[in-house]
């Protein structure tokens, strides 16, 4: 009876054992910043944006990258996507202000005007400071805008989502506006 | 070697039992003996003590003279059915052993003896076979952060799972089965959230007790989870490690309750451009139970 014991325990103590050595089976840790998603950089490396790709794919359109997830009818490997294509898409746009001079000038333009009272203050996680909003155009059209800081004082950049569904609260597209950073190139 | 010397011990005790279960086991072959002695039993005798058979309604109980008792045809009461003998057949006396006989052999004539009281049930440790889970963890949303982060951590994401389990060896050891059905907390049904489908194997020791089975496992398994992004369904796969440690709790002969505490490695593996990575957590869990 006690060598029965003993073999069941040993048995179980080797399938914990097992059990911790496979602990670190998984590359990314989910506690890490941005886990599991890719680091883009501009072709001119003047930024930076982490995006989960697929299902964002970057296309390049007249010379400047946009980026876009597909509609159902597109497969997520596709590798020849165009922004007509697009279910959301994020358009990446230098401003050669400040972030707040370029909120206040985009908003300023808009018809009919903002709501400013929805309007949201960030800090990147780079440290730089940002403004950003989302407003609905259409019954499926939604847009998000975020103007962060460049790497010097009169420079931002002014990131607009557009999706089908309201982007107010969405926790992926924050992440991607707390990941952007100015580059080298800025 | 171990299942194999324990199948063989199984097979030799349903043997026995079914042996001393068949009616005619006790049969004589000698017919004229049969006929003089007609049912035979044997009663087990304690030390220093009479024993008496339970009676039964027709029939006169049988007492036994302590083993002390002279070993004389008093030994036996006398009264034993004597009018189901045959005629001019007497019951035969038959005398115990003169000190401390281990067993003594009641005889009768007529139709069932009082056997002994039935033996009570054997207070065996009950243990789980099938049942239904439900497990609460939480793992993380990728891609996503949580309003008001600045760190950009992954946000939490709150997991409920529903188990099929079944236990195909529930004794000392258990090796269980279960097949899990897992959706992202507030989504279910929605169509908007993510979801897991897992099967997995278990291997753990278990203390049975009439009631309360502690028990403690480990499991390992894998399969396939629905990651909803941008409105894409995106699939990736899924797979899980994790200990349990925790008790089934028997309600008579209804079923089970169980509880357990665990701790649970969930990982998440997908394409990340054109290559495969993987995210997992280390978080605690917990799973209740019901079952039989």
């Amino acid at each position: 009876m006690q060598g029965r014991l003993g073999f069941h325990v040993v048995s179980l103590c080797s399938l914990l054992a097992v059990s911790v050595g496979m602990v670190g089976c998984g590359d990314v840790n989910g506690s890490d910043p941005f886990a599991g998603t890719v680091m883009f950089e501009s072709a001119d490396k003047s930024y930076h944006v982490r995006l989960l790709e697929p299902p964002w794919i970057p296309v390049t359109v007249q010379g400047q990258t946009v980026f876009v997830v597909p509609d159902a009818s597109i497969s997520l490997s596709a590798t020849s996507v165009s922004e007509s294509d697009a279910l959301y898409s994020l358009h990446v746009t230098p401003r050669p202000v400040n972030a707040v001079t370029a909120f206040t000038n985009s908003a300023s333009a808009q018809t009919p005007p903002w709501d400013l009272s929805t309007k949201q203050t960030l800090i990147a996680i780079g440290g730089q400071s940002g403004v950003d909003i989302s407003w609905q155009e259409s019954d499926t059209v939604y847009h998000r805008e975020a103007h962060i800081d460049g790497a010097t004082a009169n420079s931002s950049f002014e990131l607009l989502f557009t999706g089908p569904k309201p982007l107010a609260g969405d926790a992926m597209i924050l992440q991607m506006i707390i990941s952007f950073g100015p580059g080298a190139g800025n | 070697m171990i299942r194999a010397a324990g199948i063989c011990l199984f097979l030799i005790g349903a043997a026995t039992a079914a042996r001393a279960a068949a009616p005619g086991s006790d049969d004589i072959d000698d017919p004229k003996l049969a006929r003089r002695l007609k049912t035979r039993t044997t009663l087990p005798v304690a030390d220093d003590r009479p024993v008496v058979a339970a009676p039964v309604a027709g029939t006169p109980s049988v007492a036994v003279a302590p083993a002390a008792a002279p070993p004389t045809a008093a030994a036996v009461v006398p009264a034993i059915a004597p009018a189901a003998a045959p005629a001019g057949v007497p019951a035969a006396p038959v005398s115990l052993p003169a000190n401390s006989a281990l067993a003594a052999d009641v005889v009768a004539s007529s139709a069932p003896l009082a056997h002994s009281p039935a033996p009570a049930p054997r207070d065996a440790g009950k243990t789980p076979t099938i049942g239904i889970g439900y497990r609460h963890f939480s793992f993380v949303q990728v891609g996503a952060t949580a309003p008001g982060s600045t760190t950009g951590s992954a946000a939490s994401e709150p997991f409920h799972s529903l188990s099929l389990d079944f236990y195909p060896i529930s004794r000392l050891v258990r090796f269980g089965l279960s097949t899990q059905y897992g959706w992202q907390g507030g989504q279910f049904g929605t169509g908007n959230g993510d979801y897991f489908i897992a099967q997995s194997l278990s291997l753990g020791v278990q203390s049975a007790g009439p009631v309360v089975t502690p028990f403690a496992e480990g499991f390992a398994g894998g399969g396939y989870m629905r990651r909803f992004q941008f409105d894409r369904s995106v699939p990736t796969a899924y797979w899980q490690l994790g200990v349990d440690a925790g008790a089934s709790f028997f309600l008579g002969d209804v079923g089970y309750v169980s509880v357990a505490l665990g701790y649970l490695h969930p990982v998440n593996g997908f394409v990340k451009e054109t290559s495969f990575t993987s995210v997992y957590v280390d978080t605690w869990s917990l799973k209740l139970g019901i079952g039989l």
